[in-house]
């Protein structure tokens, strides 16, 4: 009989995607695959025209007011590298959260920036008193809108508020939470914020996006420079929007996956049949003996990222059973966050965590409780 | 009598080109060309994308063509990112007017 398989690992990429992405990209790929703002041919603006209603669908749900400002990248680690190494220099003084991933901390080493990690509870809650008193002379603050870990939600918007009082500019990481979280970038007074297509918003791997203010759209270094298909007369990057930020081919069949996911997105009920699913676990995996819920005890505040720690037996032999006997496939160990997991009092054993989807059925909820059940036995 | 067509055409009855005079507009970048292009769609005129003439630019970028008068000094429906708009009859390009 063949094994069934029941994906819990939806916070590294969602699966199954939303419906109309496989035949989004496979319509590029078979009926339109030609490139975008080089050929001037109609199946050439065919393509522009899905990668312009890619960007303005893409700025009206995240409360941007000119699609110029929406860039396409490789992905969200891509963008959130553009922000930091086009904007910071060596010695610039950043303040992260205690909960970042290695996409923001391994980029800010890389370029020795000066940075302090605001203080966060046991469970990842934020310390705004903290995050206060380390504000000034700040060049930036670099956050996660929710922890990839323990699903805790930082108050990027009261950040955000207060940062612009000093001037320093606010770069978002918001991987986790674009597609299911409400995002204001305009009204919120965020400089830059990064996403990916492939999780929350169920496009497919190979793109996302980065969010700019109009401030930080002028100082801010292209990472990537070359061809954008616009005044190629000269060897200069284009100084206007999206092209300065453009370079080389988009990921084309991805964007017309967007388009297809942003539909998708923005007319069903994501963020409630997720939360539905996450107060289920929670208050299962909270009645067992032999486990630890990380971060907060209930759905208030965090996202559907549910993390255990397994105290008498290891966490990665746990990961392997629920796998191996019931086809249950989570995600174990440091979730490239170690900052996270110290800020938890789960460094070095790691979690294993369990993150549902759109898609994931009550069934399948039930039996990760039951097969957890069987572990702990 | 000029006949606004914005196309070049080809003739298959004298298998010849013939060049039938257009205005274009030119613009900063790709997305502003596609946003004009909306714009014009919206209010009701044709309008086609196209390359830019070398004639006009050496940059291989997008404009857009139409043949409606009425649209020519209708600032609203090019955007902010409007270079310029050119009377174009294959030949060369005269200036109606540019964005300063």
């Amino acid at each position: 009989m063949e094994k069934r398989l029941i994906y819990m690992d939806n916070a590294a990429t969602s699966f199954p995607k939303a419906d109309g992405v496989v035949q989004a990209c496979t319509y590029y790929l078979t009926q339109a695959g030609v490139n975008v703002a080089r050929g001037g041919y109609s199946l050439a603006y065919e393509v522009g025209e899905n990668v312009f209603q890619g960007r303005k669908k893409t700025a009206e749900m995240f409360g941007v007011k000119d699609p110029h400002r929406v860039i396409f990248t490789a992905g969200a680690t891509t963008a959130i590298n553009m922000m930091i190494k086009g904007l910071l220099r060596a010695g610039d003084k950043v303040l992260v959260s205690s909960l970042e991933h290695n996409a923001v901390m391994r980029p800010l080493n890389q370029i020795k920036a000066d940075f302090y990690r605001v203080k966060s509870d046991g469970r990842g809650v934020f310390d705004f008193l903290d995050f206060k008193a380390h504000l000034k002379g700040a060049k930036a603050v670099v956050l996660t809108h929710a922890s990839n870990v323990c699903g805790t939600i930082q108050p990027i918007e009261e950040v955000a508020s207060q940062a612009k009082k000093e001037g320093v500019f606010v770069c978002i990481d918001a991987a986790q939470t674009a597609g299911v979280e409400k995002i204001d970038f305009d009204c919120s007074g965020f400089d830059a914020l990064a996403f990916s297509a492939h999780k929350g918003l169920m496009a497919a791997p190979g793109l996302g996006c980065l969010l700019l203010s109009e401030r930080l759209a002028e100082t801010l270094d292209p990472l990537i420079s070359g061809g954008t298909g616009s005044v190629s007369d000269t060897e200069e990057i284009p100084p206007f929007l999206p092209d300065k930020f453009e370079s080389g081919t988009p990921n084309l069949s991805g964007i017309y996956a967007l388009n297809a996911a942003l539909e998708f997105v923005s007319k069903n009920p994501v963020k409630d049949k997720i939360m539905n699913d996450t107060a289920f676990l929670i208050d299962g995996l909270s009645s067992l003996d032999g486990l630890r819920l990380v971060g907060l005890e209930t759905t208030e505040g965090r996202t559907g990222v549910v993390s255990v720690d397994f105290k008498e037996k290891d966490n990665a032999d746990a990961a392997y059973f629920l796998e191996s006997e019931f086809g249950i496939m989570t995600r174990c160990g440091m979730h490239c966050a170690p900052s996270a997991h110290k800020t938890l009092g789960t460094f070095p054993q790691g979690t294993v965590r369990f993150s549902s989807g759109f898609f994931t059925t009550k069934e399948e909820l039930e039996t990760v409780l039951f097969a957890v059940g069987e572990f702990l036995k | 009598m000029i006949i606004f067509t914005g196309q070049e055409k080809y003739s298959k009855k004298t298998k010849s080109c013939y060049f039938q005079v257009m205005y274009i507009a030119t613009f900063h970048s790709h997305f502003a060309a596609m946003q004009a292009a909306e714009n014009f769609k919206a209010a009701g005129f044709k309008a086609t994308l196209r390359p830019v003439p070398r004639k006009v630019s050496s940059s291989c970028g997008t404009c857009l063509s139409f043949d409606e008068e009425k649209a020519v000094n209708n600032s609203a429906l090019f955007g902010d990112e409007v270079e310029a708009v050119y009377l174009y009859d294959g030949k060369g390009a005269k200036t109606v007017w540019k964005n300063d």
